[in-house]
């Protein structure tokens, strides 16, 4: 039965689905590519320097969620960076933002090895009656010298964190 | 020794009206100026302990409370550039508003 099984999970990755079973599609911002849940759609936005994406749900998205994906050039070193105001500069950005709650940043790396910092913040967005959560992951990419932001925003937010687990797993750099 | 008396007296009142028609003649006087009355609002109107800070009724003019509340004004733009000056340093913009679907 446990071999049924691998080979079943197996025939489903090559399917184009994620370890977590959903179908997914390969997306690229630039040199990083990764991949997102097959029905999600993009819109891409510029400004300052910096490249994004974001993708939201192309049906119905009772939840308002969407996954911003931001390539941000380095204004500081990736030495200065990666010795540790990664942490101090993402809290303190995310704790600007209206009613936020921030919790306690913490390292995190991904399969592909890119590391970083994550933080969950509780915010309130202007005009908007309801509070909404965010976790945002900044990676630090070697080969590039930027930075790889990775924000899950929603109202009433999916507790597996699918959209974003996906996107992070599958998160490479592909510079040509 | 009532004349002489007599004449003592008459003396001294010549001298005295001439000593007085001298000083009017210089424009001095000796009378007191009128008095003055100046009139305070009594403390008892403004109550014993006149209340202070954003609800007093008049203005009292630069207190602790409004010094506390300009630093915390300060405190708070300086919180503000700190925050903005992260999100540059991390290459955000418009962080409030981004991937928040209404």
């Amino acid at each position: 039965v446990k071999r049924l099984a691998l080979v079943l999970l197996g025939l489903a990755s090559c399917d184009g689905a994620d370890s977590s079973g959903i179908e997914t599609q390969d997306v690229r911002l630039g040199p990083i590519a990764f991949e997102v849940p097959a029905e999600w759609q993009r819109t891409n936005t510029e400004a300052g320097g910096a490249v994004s994406a974001v993708w939201t749900p192309a049906t119905a998205n009772e939840r308002k969620e969407s996954v911003s994906v931001i390539r941000s050039p380095l204004r500081r070193t990736r030495e200065q960076l990666v010795q540790g105001d990664l942490a101090t500069l993402l809290a303190g950005a995310q704790g600007s933002l209206d009613g936020a709650r921030v919790s306690q940043v913490t390292p995190i790396s991904t399969r592909r090895g890119l590391t970083g910092a994550r933080i969950d913040v509780s915010f309130q967005p202007e005009g908007i009656a309801r509070r909404y959560r965010r976790v945002h992951v900044v990676l630090v990419d070697a080969e590039t010298s930027r930075l790889v932001h990775v924000l899950y925003t929603a109202a009433t937010p999916d507790e597996d964190l699918t959209a974003l687990h996906t996107v992070l797993e599958s998160l490479r750099s592909e510079e040509d | 020794m009532g004349k002489v008396f007599w004449l003592v007296v008459v003396v001294l009142s010549v001298l005295l009206v001439a000593s007085r028609s001298r000083s009017d003649d210089l424009g001095t006087t000796t009378e007191a100026p009128p008095s003055v009355e100046l009139s305070f609002p009594a403390k008892a109107a403004l109550g014993p302990n006149p209340p202070r800070g954003p609800n007093a009724p008049y203005d009292v003019g630069p207190t602790e409370a409004v010094h506390d509340e300009y630093a915390a004004a300060s405190e708070e733009r300086a919180e503000v550039t700190k925050a903005e000056m992260a999100a540059m340093l991390l290459g955000l913009h418009a962080l409030g508003a981004t991937g928040v679907v209404p």
